[in-house]
């Protein structure tokens, strides 16, 4: 065993002291974090949808409008022309007030770029259906009476019904931010990518350059070399998750639920990866195309696992065929233990099938692992 | 046949000689690319739309706003959009704790009646804690729901306490001659609300601002009674993605291309070349131009590829053979003196990638530009991978990519020209 932690320990500190170590395991994964996990702001109040509101009319029905639009989770910028790239714009006609007035049928302009967010591009064209609502709802109680009394006449819309929200009893107690979802799944993917890439050149460096096969000249068994390069593995992913935590803990409030089944599932899915990594190392013999693989490998899981984007905008069939990643099982044990804060009876299946993920791995592994080339 | 000419010759047949490497990165973002697109491609009629959100109703009041409420999601439109199951309250807790649904509206006891009685009420939403988007979707859904029903509530506030006066009478005790007036007034109050609902009002219509091939702002409408978002006619998701992913893949090419130099530095290569007559502004140029030939030519095949594939309509091809010279220009350029500060192989390794992941992460290859958040935008501005997928994405649009030339040409001429100097010096030490 002491043998084992040697050789793990001494992989440990080559990736360590290796030049690229504090970009890879830091500061690539924070870029990540701070780019998705401000996109990702799951809590509305966090995160406003923009609308430019182009008021062209020449009366007051515009104004007042745009008052009834007012409401938390979007943002008014009033202008009376339009701007050369408009994101999202509401245009009010000129001749609004002049129709209203005469109660003619006339319709508001929301026009969308494409390829700005659609979420909050939903949210705006709620927000304006719901203005239009509370507008007509008034319209409709003021009735027949002369339209020029309204603004000191009619009756102010009440909100009769509000809608208050609220996360399932004995699940977390407030709502995750984007980091909470964010973090996990950068530190699936990272493990992936670093144990593979890394993991996987130093075995292939070591094979070639003779420093398995000295190894073994020493009382080593072979066993015992294959269980070192395995614990180093195991030890670099562990090391990556750790930074990662660490740093989400203190720099983004990341909350993890229990950190004993969290760590546990960190565990045994950088186990499995470990063995792939071996397995990689040992039937490749470039670094550059250990690299490609690996980056094609960790990024199509992480895709397909959930660590880009939330499972739920994903169509069903993919969802399904996410199933084949270990990222998959690791994102969906993570969610069971951080946002409804699940026991280990809960995540039992997903550790069963990381575990069979490891025993497939480890068989390849142990099957192409060799001393020399 | 020129020194130069040899050395560039002899360079591309090297790397064709072991090209698994070169095609790796080259599948990588065709695989990249083929799995975004698939996953998020608007499909027929160019239409975004979002899988069915699974949402549980909990009908505590069981009387007429709730019957109204729950009524709405076998609305065409919106049983496409929601897939609504009517729980008990105990069964939906149970079921938002294993995470099954991505929200449940509560509609509370009481709710129709003090609808009617004008007194305020509210709707529960629980929203699922692991989805980031769907419950979101669920509660402006409630929302705009909660304001229709207490504009009606509002609207027919007389009627409303009729119907809960008869609600709570014995039919015996009712006479149609005590009712008539009532029913005169909903009659009266129908035809006023009529019009202003018949045709409506206020309506809205929604289109895209999407650039017509003169550069012109057009708008897009969505067809009628839908409430999905429409792209422009013609929109691509692939080649919406590919350019993203093909600039960065091709840096990764051809900075490995380009390091060789250190290798050749290492094993004394570069030394015995120059027992040749061969100068060293001959070799360097020769390696710039051999990373740019190499670039040029992955870039073309993907782009065929492209074509085949995802049946990319790309455009001009003049503008975009212009565009991708002058990026592979850039990258070899760049690269080449980047290696001249380099003092090995492994140092050059080490810092050329993090700078190419860097630049795709705030460049646009990972995420929409238009999806980077607002602060971090102008570090866009610094990377090729922005003027690359905005040039192409302005020949695709049948623009010229002006901008995206200038500002590639003149960086990639000033890096060639410091990769020049600097790299005969290094050659020479």
């Amino acid at each position: 065993m002491k043998k084992i932690w040697h050789i793990a320990s001494l992989d440990l500190k080559l990736t360590v002291r290796d030049r690229a170590f504090f970009f890879w395991f830091l500061v690539f994964p924070m870029c990540f974090i701070l780019l998705f996990g401000n996109l990702y702001k799951s809590n509305p109040s966090d995160q406003k949808a923009a609308l430019l509101i182009v008021n062209q009319d020449k009366g007051k029905w515009g104004s007042y409008f745009i008052e009834k639009l007012k409401s938390p989770g979007i943002e008014l910028d009033v202008k009376t022309s339009p701007p050369d790239k408009p994101i999202r714009m509401l245009i009010i006609a000129p001749d609004f007030s002049e129709k209203l007035a005469a109660k003619t049928a006339q319709e508001l302009e929301l026009k969308k770029d494409p390829q700005a967010n659609l979420e909050a591009g939903a949210v705006a064209e709620t927000k304006i259906v719901q203005a239009i609502v509370r507008l007509l709802s008034e319209l409709i109680l003021y009735g027949d009476r002369d339209i020029n009394d309204f603004f000191t006449a009619h009756a102010p819309f009440n909100e009769l019904v509000r809608v208050v929200t609220r996360l399932p009893k004995d699940t977390v107690a407030t709502i995750p931010t984007g980091f909470d979802h964010v973090i996990p799944g950068t530190m699936v993917q990272f493990i992936m990518m670093m144990v593979l890439i890394y993991g996987g050149v130093s075995v292939m460096e070591d094979r070639k350059k003779g420093v398995m096969g000295r190894i073994l000249f020493s009382a080593t068994s072979i066993g015992e070399l294959f269980g070192g390069k395995l614990l180093g593995r195991v030890l670099m992913g562990l090391l990556q998750a750790a930074i990662l935590l660490i740093t989400g803990k203190l720099f983004f409030h990341l909350r993890l639920g229990s950190i004993p089944l969290s760590g546990l599932i960190i565990l045994v899915f950088t186990l499995a990866i470990a063995c792939l990594s071996i397995f990689v190392g040992s039937v490749l013999h470039k670094e550059e195309v250990i690299v490609g693989v690996s980056v094609l490998a960790s990024n199509m899981f992480a895709a397909l696992g959930g660590c880009w984007w939330p499972a739920e905008i994903v169509p069903p069939t993919f969802r399904a065929l996410g199933m084949v990643s270990p990222a998959y099982w690791a994102m969906d044990a993570f969610h069971q233990v951080i946002f409804f804060g699940k026991g280990f009876a809960a995540i039992v299946p997903n550790l069963l099938v990381l575990l069979a993920f490891t025993a497939v791995f480890m068989v390849l592994a142990l099957r192409f692992f060799k001393v020399r080339d | 046949m020129s020194r130069t000419t040899l050395i560039i010759k002899n360079d591309i047949k090297r790397r064709l000689r072991a090209p698994l490497a070169t095609i790796l990165f080259m599948i990588i973002p065709f695989a990249m690319t083929a799995l975004i697109g698939m996953i998020f491609n608007p499909g027929s009629g160019n239409e975004t739309k979002l899988p069915p959100i699974k949402v549980l109703l909990v009908d505590k009041d069981q009387n007429l706003a709730s019957k109204f409420l729950i009524g709405a999601f076998d609305q065409k439109q919106l049983k496409e959009m929601f897939q609504a199951t009517t729980v008990s309250e105990a069964e939906g807790e149970k079921l938002m704790k294993k995470g099954k649904a991505s929200a449940m509206i509560i509609i509370p006891e009481r709710f129709s009646e003090d609808l009617a009685d004008q007194k305020p009420s509210r709707l529960v939403v629980v929203k699922n804690p692991a989805e980031e988007f769907l419950p979101n979707v669920v509660e402006e859904f409630a929302n705009t729901m909660a304001v229709g029903l207490s504009g009606l509530a509002q609207v027919f506030a007389d009627e409303l306490k009729i119907i809960k006066m008869v609600g709570n009478s014995s039919l015996e005790k009712l006479s149609i001659a005590e009712l008539t007036p009532f029913l005169e007034m909903s009659r009266i109050k129908i035809m006023t609300v009529k019009k202003f609902l018949s045709p409506l009002l206020v309506g809205l219509k929604t289109g895209s601002i999407a650039k017509s091939p003169k550069g012109t702002n057009v708008t897009v409408q969505p067809p009628k009674g839908t409430n999905v978002t429409v792209q422009p006619a013609g929109f691509n998701i692939f080649a919406y993605i590919l350019p993203g992913m093909l600039i960065m893949f091709l840096l990764f090419i051809i900075e490995a291309f380009m390091r060789e130099i250190q290798n050749e530095r290492a094993d004394g290569k570069i030394r015995r070349m120059m027992f040749s007559p061969l100068t060293t502004r001959e070799l360097v140029l020769a390696r710039i131009f051999s990373g740019w030939l190499l670039g040029l030519l992955i870039c073309a095949l993907a782009m065929v590829m492209g074509a085949l594939i995802f049946g990319i309509d790309w455009g001009n091809y003049l503008w975009l053979f212009l565009l991708v010279a002058v990026a592979c220009f850039w990258c070899a350029a760049f690269f080449g003196m980047l290696n001249a500060f380099f003092k090995n192989k492994n140092q050059a390794g080490a810092f050329a990638s993090p700078i190419i992941l860097v630049s795709a992460v705030f460049g646009g290859s990972m995420l929409p530009l238009e999806q980077i958040p607002q602060g971090m935008r102008w570090l866009a501005k610094f990377t090729v991978n922005n003027w690359f997928i905005t040039g192409c994405r302005q020949v695709v649009a049948g623009e010229i990519p002006l901008a995206s030339l200038l500002v590639l040409l003149v960086s990639a001429l000033l890096f060639a020209t410091v990769a020049m100097v600097a790299l005969q010096r290094r050659l020479t030490t």
